[in-house]
């Protein structure tokens, strides 16, 4: 035991005298200076914030899409962040409107895209159109912000025609409720 | 002086709300969206309490708090829960907003905010809004069934004179159901 400590005693002795002996104080003064200045300033590198943007799931999709703000019909279209189902732009209808023969469902879910364009985030409400046989055409799935089937009013992979005049399902709506 | 009197008076008039309730708008010039701009869409611009709802409640009870048979309606008739004890402890209960993935203090906020925007005049005289600790503590207590609960409730509201009869506050506005 006593044998144990003295090793250890003469150990850092020899190790701190070698150490002023052989760095000047000034080094290591302006070595520990650099470190502590370095430290307060890791955490506004950019790589830092990166990791906090990546973590909104709306800017992670449209990021990962390149999301466009110009043609609906295609799958990166911002609005469609969260949208899971055949687009009603590709089946007659547009982002908001539902194609002739098919109604809006009254209930939706409401969801948030980033406008890649301007940075900022919208509101958008998410309207499966019904009435009719599904419209096969632009399948596309977004599930920014989905939640598990378990929590129903944040899962779109329900079918949202409930409070329709039909359960059928024809294609999905994403309109804009507001700007955040 | 006097311009910087006037400079001031204008920065203030921009900075405050806009009056009457009516809900800040964004141009559809700044939307950069195709659509948005090709209609001439006015967007409202949402404030935090009002995207708590939409989120949360408003898929279903409609951006005015009300839409189909099968959903409980808000307007016109939210209100009347807060004139009884266990009416005010209901309105946090129910599963939705028990459940619902906000803090207590925001789920406080968005109950002040939807009884005063869908249904102010039912509301009791000089109604205190909910805090984030009363809504702290009523959310610890579950309710077991909601159906029965709201019932129990419902036919308090009545036996305290506050609604004529339990139809008034019909879970579903279609009868026959529940």
């Amino acid at each position: 035991m006593a044998k144990g400590l003295q090793f250890m005693d003469r150990f850092f002795e020899r190790m701190s005298r070698r150490t002023a002996q052989q760095v000047s104080r000034r080094h290591f003064l302006s070595g520990l200076g650099a470190a502590m200045v370095g430290s307060t300033f890791l955490p506004v590198l950019p790589v830092s914030r990166k990791a906090q943007a990546a973590e909104d799931p709306a800017a992670a999709w449209a990021k990962q899409v390149e999301a466009q703000t110009k043609d609906p019909r295609a799958c990166n279209y911002w609005r469609y962040c969260s949208s899971d189902g055949y687009l009603c732009s590709c089946c007659g209808g547009g982002p908001a409107t539902c194609p002739p023969g098919a109604v809006p469902s009254p209930t939706s879910w409401v969801g948030s895209c980033l406008n890649p364009d301007d940075g900022k985030m919208y509101l958008i409400a998410y309207r499966d159109c019904c009435g009719k046989d599904s419209c096969p055409k632009c399948n596309c799935l977004g599930t920014a912000g989905e939640k598990p089937a378990y929590i129903p009013q944040l899962n779109n992979d329900i079918i949202w025609c409930f409070g329709a005049s039909s359960m059928i399902y024809h294609c999905s709506s994403a309109a804009i409720v507001g700007q955040i | 002086m006097k311009w910087r009197m006037a400079s001031f008076a204008l920065a203030i008039s921009f900075a405050l709300p806009v009056a009457g309730g009516e809900t800040p708008t964004v141009s559809p010039d700044s939307v950069p969206d195709v659509l948005v701009r090709e209609q001439r869409t006015v967007l409202p611009k949402v404030a935090p309490v009002e995207e708590d709802y939409a989120r949360n409640c408003q898929g279903c009870h409609g951006h005015e708090g009300h839409s189909v048979v099968e959903v409980p309606r808000l307007q016109g008739r939210a209100g009347w829960f807060t004139h009884t004890r266990e009416g005010r402890a209901y309105l946090v209960q129910v599963p939705n907003v028990l459940q619902a993935n906000l803090t207590d203090e925001r789920v406080a906020a968005m109950l002040n905010w939807l009884l005063t925007q869908f249904s102010n005049e039912q509301l009791k005289p000089g109604f205190e809004p909910y805090t984030g600790a009363e809504v702290h503590a009523l959310r610890k207590q579950r309710i077991e069934s909601v159906i029965t609960r709201r019932r129990e409730v419902v036919d308090g509201l009545v036996r305290a004179g506050v609604i004529p009869d339990a139809t008034a506050l019909a879970f579903s506005l279609e009868p026959g159901r529940y």
